[in-house]
């Protein structure tokens, strides 16, 4: 393996709260040096990076497949992440199959994947065929490498069956993603307010967020009265004050709850669905309030929201090119994400970089290979022009 | 100078091509055949093609439409969804592209999702495309058609009017064109429903929303009932249709309360004995019901027309 040696970059780490001009070493797939005094190697390739912004590699914390076991589409999912700078991106288990079994995970992972710099993951159904009744083998998909579990987009209703499958993954130290919205308040495809209601579009209540998320936390709660084990809760894309709230709460309580949200809940807001229909802003959660949106950046600011995901999903025309109600949500999120996140986070660029690489990477338990540039990590770097404002790739 | 493309909803109309059609529809009403010669003349309506394509099942609007058109001499086609691909899986977008292929002048939609007729407007060129109602979105000639009613047999001016919108209002597209349209005009809005009925509106000004139906009529110069879909019962909307007929159906002892030469109206069909007593509708002093009907092919044809002339026959008219 060749030595690499990166000289007069800005070398941006929040984990390690580096954040100076230098260089660092690669040395076969691993960081054998950083810091500030670092110039030229002593052999191999080097490359000036004229002040450009070195940090880690960006973590997507969910990303949607049509079929993640199919190889054409992770390779097109890895280059698109590639240039977004992402360097591990975590599969949701729904699609063509749902990732119920051992099989199923392990079908995924063995993959031959074209672009070794994209590392895929992926979770693992927590109930089996997302039917909300049968709790699916969490242990042994865990063992398979599945990084945690959810029920993508759907929420399980039964307060019972979800205590029980608390105190399972607590048990095994599992990581439950879970998407809090009350299935019944959230069927419709804009949330409710009097303009998306005189468009016609069918309602989703944002107060369904904040119900679901209170009943998690009081189950949480409620489980660790009898002693916390290994279990993380974290919930998806959070989209409404409420929730950031709820979660705020119950952060300073102590309890292990995380969350993220997508780019897109904090730069736009309903108002965008207007008479011209566009699919292109129909997503799940849906686009809420503008003083949702103001919530989001908030929770942002202050860390109630640790990370940002991409949310992508991999859509044909036809699942965009028809009528509102028709159309399927979300999309094709890597397009604009770094754009998006660098406008409209309200963040330093540090604090942004720890959204997106260390507070991911924590959260999936995968921080020996993600979120860091400390000596020994492997190289998993991404490549920033130096205004912050191009992402050039992940190396 | 008329200034839409197409007719979507009445919220994305300007007032005066509303004005527009309504001064139309009655000089229509008052010289029918005028209106047929004229528009060969005109536009060449011989030549001219209107499509009818309701996706979801309608009887009176269809058969309004498809009159209109006749009446000003339009080669009319029904493409009925019973009989087409249509309901074969085919999605909207080919079926734009397959319409497109035979270049109609009018395109008249009914469609079961909000937004279908904004979405075939998008994708067709040269082709004015009329919103028949879409899902609980709008249906925008019901609400003009309304009001030529209303100036017509009660009052030429709607502002101060009393008008009571009674019934499932969160489902229907009649209630959201006739709020639009209404409010804008000037009349009083009293908007009567459970509060599951009942969306979530702007604050306007001149709109009053009522649960108690009693105090919600006094008064009303004007009453709109709305059809309740029946299947609204088994979505735990209401409890069942009897009940909903005690707290919310217009007999004719709460007509009473309204003022004494109250109009009633009803979009159609009815539900007897559900929203409306039979006495009430087919009262001929106060019912409005089948004149609605009737207003209806002339608004259409006021639509039509303008939509393809974009100019006032007024002018030319014989005196």
């Amino acid at each position: 393996m060749t030595n690499i040696t990166y000289t007069n970059a800005r070398i941006i780490d929040p984990q390690n709260q580096m954040d100076f001009m230098g260089g660092l070493v690669v040395q076969n797939g691993h960081i054998t040096d950083i810091g500030p005094e670092i110039k030229a190697g002593v052999d191999g390739n080097i490359i000036n990076c004229n002040g450009d912004i070195l940090c880690p590699a960006f973590v997507d914390l969910r990303a949607n497949l049509r079929d993640p076991a199919s190889e054409e589409e992770c390779a097109k999912l890895q280059l698109l992440a590639m240039n977004q700078g992402f360097g591990a991106v975590v599969l949701t288990p729904a699609g063509k199959y749902i990732l119920d079994d051992v099989n199923r995970i392990r079908a995924v992972l063995r993959q031959e994947f074209a672009h070794k710099q994209v590392k895929i993951h992926c979770y693992g159904a927590i109930t089996k065929g997302f039917q909300a009744k049968e709790m699916t083998e969490m242990g042994l998909m865990m063992r398979a490498g599945a990084v945690g579990f959810t029920e993508n987009t759907h929420a399980i209703s039964d307060s019972l069956l979800m205590m029980r499958i608390m105190e399972y993954a607590d048990s095994i130290g599992a990581l439950l993603l879970l998407h809090p919205l009350d299935n019944y308040l959230s069927s419709g495809d804009a949330n409710y307010a009097p303009h998306t209601i005189a468009l016609g579009m069918r309602p989703s209540y944002p107060i369904a967020e904040e119900i679901a998320i209170s009943r998690d936390i009081a189950l949480l709660k409620h489980i660790i009265d009898g002693g916390l084990n290994g279990l993380r809760i974290h919930f998806s894309h959070i989209t409404t004050a409420g929730a950031v709230q709820a979660i705020r709460l119950a952060q300073a309580q102590g309890l292990p709850i995380t969350c993220d949200c997508t780019a897109w809940h904090f730069s736009y807001n309903h108002e965008k669905l207007d008479n011209n229909y566009n699919t292109t802003y129909k997503l799940n959660p849906p686009l809420r309030a503008e003083n949702d949106r103001l919530a989001i950046i908030q929770g942002l600011q202050d860390g109630t929201i640790g990370a940002i995901a991409s949310d992508y999903t991999s859509l044909r025309n036809d699942d965009k090119n028809t009528t509102f109600l028709s159309a399927l949500p979300g999309g094709d999120s890597y397009n604009q994400f770094w754009q998006l996140c660098l406008q409209n986070s309200q963040l330093p660029l540090p604090k942004l970089i720890e959204k997106l690489t260390i507070n991911p990477a924590k959260i999936l338990n995968i921080t020996d290979e993600f979120g860091s540039l400390a000596r020994n990590m492997p190289a998993n770097i991404t490549k920033i022009d130096q205004n912050g404002a191009k992402l050039l790739h992940c190396l | 100078m008329f200034q839409s493309q197409h007719i979507l909803s009445i919220a994305t109309m300007g007032m005066g091509d509303i004005d527009f059609i309504l001064r139309e529809a009655q000089y229509i009403d008052k010289q029918p055949n005028y209106y047929h010669d004229a528009m060969h003349r005109e536009v060449n309506s011989g030549k001219k093609t209107q499509i009818n394509l309701f996706i979801e099942n309608s009887t009176r609007t269809a058969r309004s439409f498809e009159l209109a058109g006749k009446k000003l001499g339009l080669d009319v086609i029904d493409l009925a969804p019973n009989a087409s691909s249509f309901s074969k899986g085919e999605t909207l977008l080919d079926t734009a592209l397959t319409l497109q292929a035979m270049n109609p002048s009018i395109l008249v939609l009914r469609h079961p999702e909000s937004g279908a007729a904004h979405f075939l407007s998008q994708k067709l060129h040269d082709c004015a495309v009329i919103n028949g109602g879409d899902g609980t979105h709008e249906h925008p000639s019901q609400a003009l058609l309304d009001l030529a009613t209303i100036y017509k047999f009660k009052n030429p001016d709607v502002r101060g009017l009393n008008i009571a919108i009674c019934g499932d209002i969160a489902h229907s597209r009649v209630a959201r064109s006739n709020i639009e349209l209404l409010r804008q005009k000037g009349a009083n809005l009293r908007l009567i429903a459970p509060k599951t009925l009942m969306p979530r509106l702007p604050n306007y000004p001149n709109v009053q929303i009522f649960t108690d139906m009693n105090k919600g009529l006094a008064g009303a110069d004007v009453i709109m009932m709305l059809r309740l879909q029946l299947e609204r019962m088994s979505n735990n909307f209401i409890p069942s249709l009897a009940e909903y007929y005690q707290y919310y159906g217009l007999t004719q002892q709460r007509l009473k309360i309204a003022d004494s030469e109250v109009k009633v109206m009803h979009p159609g069909p009815m539900n007897r004995g559900v929203e409306i007593e039979s006495a009430v509708a087919d009262s001929l002093e106060n019912s409005l019901i089948l004149q609605q009907v009737e207003m209806g092919v002339k608004v259409r044809m006021a639509i039509i027309y303008a939509l393809l002339s974009r100019k006032s026959m007024f002018e030319y008219m014989p005196k």
